[in-house]
């Protein structure tokens, strides 16, 4: 993922071996903001309509394997007090990133470490909860090919748990370099920078937990595949027939 | 570029400017803009040489009815080929090239923002373009073997090739070319319809998503925050500005097409139903409730804007060179602007007039349909300006300005063609038939591929350091302008007579042979324009040539750099005054001398050309001793080795097929585990590598 | 920001820097756990059921601003980030809103609810 790469600017501000001094011949920002930080708002800009179509085809999907009677349902499955606890942790792990880079900024070291260990412990919480979670609904029978909810649930909040556990491995190296002495009060940008997209993966925990988790299912009604369109029905004897002319 | 290398200033304390390096490994490890830019364009044009082939060969197929030059598995692939390299591996990669040999030099900064993701963008698309490629070309070596054997029998009754064929249709991957259209609809790209074809196309697209990406977001910085001081957003060459906006829309545009692939991919590898509909379950099919409807909606979602992704470059073109041979400004930049913003705004909310005829409610068919109208207005000022800004001006044509005009005359006619598939009962009868052919190539073969030409005329000289031949170049114009209304012209009467599109062959009956057969003929004129054009690259690369900076007395800064700029663009970063710089510093100042009162300008006219003995030459020498010397970025190779971590991880998963001796073996666990290695070890080098 | 400021650069949006305090974060993090109780709490009442996904939404909707005004800092940041991310916002979500009124309202696949 390019998100996880440190880059550098023309103006030398990417790891900060220029600082102190003007760099030859090279005018300022002409937006008068930093590039990697306007790199990574244009980066979550965009991972926008990445989680946008994620989230919009989970909700286009919500109730369609309620409708056609293919469980495991969502109400058998999800377990809102042990995902609640998750997600109150996720948002507890946006605030220590915040009082990380309060500390960096105002030349805490001790702090600074202290805050971004703890941020990277939260996270490590939330995916190990994560795995927990599936395993358990695994377990349950749902899985990526049981039915439409599996599949578009397990790969929403998987993409979502892949953005987590860059963000520790981000958190992590930011930790490392930090007790290597690398990260002086200059270079609070590269905390500020992953605090973005930490946040961010935060508020996209947000919108998921109350769209996926709380907003209640329907229970199946057993009439329910008589609402299936003809043409879908039609689409399935379509199907069969293919099937049964399948040389093997 | 050897010039270059010794400072012509002898100024004080100062080392030498930066140089370019030679050899391979300096390619391989170049961050430099202008060089990325070659690679690109060099790249894309032999890429548009192959699709260009594919399209020969559909013609050759469509020329007689019940014609069976190629089978119609081997049809099928062609058009699926052709349509995959013409969008993603020659229209965008070529506007790219553009964009990363210019934004720079015209918004007066020495390279990129990042440059090393740069060179990262490069090389993954360049991966990306292998991957999507690597079974058409081992299929090509059949069907042509299977053209002279046919050719052979039916001239001379001869059998001597008999059985080629046959032996390189065993060659590996030869019958693993993507077969199923362009836009891949669902579900014929799952397993239960398709073999392992379709996963060269998903993750070669996937690639080539990522690195035009990563390039858009690392454009968009670069205009926002690299412009040279005074440089104001309104002051920019309007190519940067369709530049901005198209990168936007790619940044905007492509998560949609990924996390659609994304699906697939989970649909084909790991049982998902996001787009079919059924699950076997012990033998027997039960309705999974996946819907082969949401492909089409995420895939237009990408795909309208992409329509503008590959045209908006084109008009920022345009709107460079029409200005320079019509000796005017360009007429109402700002509107220019303002539509380019427009234009791209519309193109999020009319994708659904690409599935007027699946079924929708009657509610969102006039809604996309009223959005699609109104993406006219801003269309048709571009077209108005263009013309405004010819007019009374000291016209001149040279093969850059002819392509140009060019553009503005065919674009109107596929345009024209674009407003009548928004009116929905007409859409419904033309869909899917020859019309929706000769609309799109009026668009981006008469839009974009006419301004690409131009500008490789227009900019030749700025990156070689040579201008292309004249006589030569009109000769390429007009082949190509006879040749394309001649092929595509004539699909507007075979649509509406009722041709399907991706039809292998036709009866003689259908009455559809005559235009057929114009067309074929006007492709042919097309494969012989390109000839003209590649001959017309060997002759001038041969001569010797010493172009001025400014050869077309343009406005814009990039040319107040020497030709070839060197590799740090600008000894000095100019001040910008003015939107027309250049005209501004040599028109306006000689006014002013004679008595026209404008504001004081800063002149920043071909520094580089400028003897160093003269007032502006040690001023120049003085200043840049205060700065300090041209400091560059240095060289890196961790883009290309993270690149090919990112390349290892879905050669990989293609490798993991039944059909492939050891594949399962080697391919997901040993391959795509060396990728991840490999990814790893280039982002590290690349977080830890100093940047400069 | 420091880094730019050794630069010698004018940073345009940096002199409410020391605009947060760690205090308030924490009083924003307080609130934030609260909104997040109140949603699992109203989840569980049976009363509340009608008129429980518009009080979700809301509630949503304000963790979201909460959490990219004070924690993401947009609120006091640069303008031309507030304009990036608003935008991106009001495109991905009106595109997406259009997606699913057709999918819900051209089929019978309408949410059951």
């Amino acid at each position: 993922m390019a998100t996880a790469i440190t880059v550098e600017t023309a103006h030398g501000e990417g790891q900060g071996i220029h600082e102190g001094h003007g760099h030859a011949g090279h005018p300022p920002p002409s937006a008068g903001v930093d590039s990697r930080k306007l790199l990574m708002w244009l980066f979550l800009t965009s991972d926008t309509m990445f989680f946008g179509t994620l989230i919009a085809t989970y909700m286009m999907y919500r109730d369609r394997s309620i409708q056609l009677l293919t469980p495991p349902y969502p109400n058998d499955i999800f377990d809102i007090p042990y995902t609640s606890v998750s997600a109150f942790v996720l948002l507890m792990s946006s605030l220590t990133m915040v009082l990380a880079l309060a500390s960096i900024q105002r030349g805490n070291y001790r702090g600074l470490r202290i805050w971004l260990a703890a941020t990277a412990l939260l996270g490590g919480i939330f995916v190990g909860g994560q795995v927990f979670e599936f395993t358990t609904f695994a377990h349950e029978g749902l899985t990526l090919s049981s039915n439409v909810f599996g599949s578009s649930f397990y790969v929403l909040t998987g993409f979502h748990g892949a953005h987590v556990t860059i963000g520790v491995l981000w958190l992590v190296a930011l930790l490392v370099v930090s007790l290597r002495g690398g990260l002086p009060k200059e270079k609070a940008m590269s905390v500020e920078i992953a605090g973005l997209y930490w946040h961010f993966v935060d508020i996209v925990w947000i919108i998921i937990f109350t769209f996926v988790y709380l907003v209640p299912y329907p229970n199946p009604v057993k009439e329910a595949t008589e609402a299936a369109p003809a043409a879908f029905l039609h689409l399935v004897s379509l199907g069969q027939q293919m099937l049964a002319a399948l040389p093997f | 570029m050897a010039s270059i290398a010794q400072p012509r200033i002898e100024a004080p304390v100062i080392t030498a400017p930066p140089v370019e390096g030679t050899g391979l490994w300096s390619w391989l490890t170049t961050i430099d803009h202008k060089r990325i830019a070659k690679l690109y364009g060099v790249t894309s044009f032999i890429l548009f040489l192959v699709g260009g082939l594919e399209a020969l060969l559909i013609r050759i197929q469509l020329a007689r009815p019940q014609n069976d030059v190629v089978t119609a598995q081997r049809y099928n692939e062609l058009f699926t080929m052709h349509g995959t390299t013409m969008i993603f591996l020659v229209l965008m990669p070529l506007t790219v090239a553009f964009f990363n040999l210019l934004v720079p030099l015209q918004i007066g900064a020495r390279d990129v923002a990042f440059p090393r993701l740069n060179a990262f963008s490069y090389w993954t698309f360049l991966l990306g373009a292998l991957m999507l490629n690597i079974p058409i070309l081992f299929a090509l070596p059949s069907i042509f073997a299977g053209m002279a054997e046919t050719a052979l029998l039916n001239l001379f009754g001869s059998t001597a090739l008999g059985g080629l064929q046959a032996t390189l249709d065993k060659l590996p991957f030869a019958n693993a070319v993507p077969d199923q259209g362009w836009y891949g609809y669902a579900p014929l790209t799952e397993r239960l319809f398709s073999g392992h074809q379709i996963d060269f196309w998903a993750f070669g697209l996937q690639l080539l998503g990522i690195a035009s990406m990563v390039g858009a977001f690392n454009f968009i910085v670069t205009i926002i925050n690299m412009r040279a001081p005074g440089m104001t957003m309104m002051r920019m060459p309007i190519f940067c500005w369709s530049t901005l906006v198209t990168a936007v829309l790619i940044i905007m545009a492509f998560p949609s097409i990924t996390i659609a692939l994304f699906f697939l991919t989970f649909d084909r590898y790991g049982g998902t139903h996001f787009f079919n509909a059924f699950n076997i379950a012990d033998g027997t099919l039960v309705s999974s409730g996946g819907d082969p409807m949401l492909w089409q909606h995420l895939f237009w979602i990408f795909g309208h804007p992409e329509v503008y992704i590959m045209i908006l470059p084109a008009f920022g073109i345009v709107s460079e060179i029409i200005p320079i041979f019509s000796r005017k400004p360009l007429f109402g930049y700002a509107v220019m602007v303002y539509a380019l913003a427009a234009i791209a705004f519309l193109g999020f909310g009319v994708w659904a007039h690409h599935m007027f005829t699946t079924g929708l409610a009657a509610t969102p068919v006039a809604a996309f349909a009223a959005t699609s109208m109104l993406i006219a207005i801003p269309t048709g000022v571009k077209i108005f300006n263009w013309t405004g800004t010819m007019w009374g001006g000291s016209l001149t044509f040279p093969t850059a300005m002819l392509f140009a005009v060019g553009l503005v005359s065919q674009f109107v006619i596929g345009g024209l063609s674009g407003v009548m598939h928004a009116v929905v009962p007409i859409d419904t009868h033309q869909n899917d038939s020859y019309f929706v052919i000769a609309h799109f190539h009026y668009v981006l073969f008469g839009g974009t591929l006419f301004a690409l030409f131009g500008a490789m005329y227009f900019w030749w000289p700025k990156i070689y350091g040579k201008l292309l031949d004249e006589r030569l170049g009109k000769l390429h114009f007009w082949l190509t302008f006879i040749g394309f209304n001649l092929t595509f012209f004539p699909m507007h009467f075979l649509g509406l007579a009722g041709m399907p599109r991706r039809y292998h062959s036709y009866s003689f009956e259908s009455g559809w042979w005559f235009w057929n057969a114009v067309e074929t003929i006007g492709a042919l004129i097309i494969g012989a324009a390109v000839l003209v054009f590649l001959l017309n690259i060997l002759r001038t690369a041969q001569e010797k040539q010493d172009v001025p900076a400014n050869p077309w007395d343009a406005a814009t800064l990039e040319w107040a750099t020497p030709s070839p700029p060197p590799v740090y663009n600008f000894r000095i970063i100019p001040q910008v005054t003015h939107r027309d710089q250049l005209w501004h510093d040599k028109y306006d100042r000689i006014l002013e001398a004679q008595g026209r009162p404008d504001a004081a300008a800063d002149a920043i006219i071909e520094i580089d050309q400028l003897p160093q003995s003269s007032p502006v030459g040690v001023a120049v020498a003085e200043e840049q001793a205060e700065l300090g010397n041209i400091h560059m970025p240095n060289p890196s190779f961790y883009p290309l080795v993270a690149a090919i971590g990112l390349f290892l991880l879905p050669v990989g998963m293609v490798l993991n097929n039944p059909h492939i001796p050891l594949g399962s073996f080697i391919g997901l666990p040993v391959i795509t585990a060396i990728g991840i290695l490999v990814l790893l070890t280039g982002i590290f080098g690349w977080s830890f590598e100093p940047a400069d | 920001m420091a880094s730019n400021v050794a630069h010698g650069q004018q940073v345009i949006g940096h002199a409410e820097e020391e605009h947060t305090t760690p205090q308030e974060y924490v009083r924003v993090a307080i609130v934030l756990a609260i909104i997040t109780a109140i949603e699992v709490f109203i989840y569980y009442l049976p009363s509340a059921r009608p008129l429980l996904v518009p009080a979700l939404i809301i509630l949503s909707l304000a963790k979201f601003a909460a959490v990219v005004g004070y924690f993401m800092h947009l609120k006091f940041d640069n303008r031309l980030f507030q304009f990036m991310f608003i935008a991106g916002l009001v495109v991905s979500l009106s595109v997406f809103l259009a997606f699913l009124a057709m999918f819900w309202y051209s089929t019978s696949y309408m949410p059951l609810t």
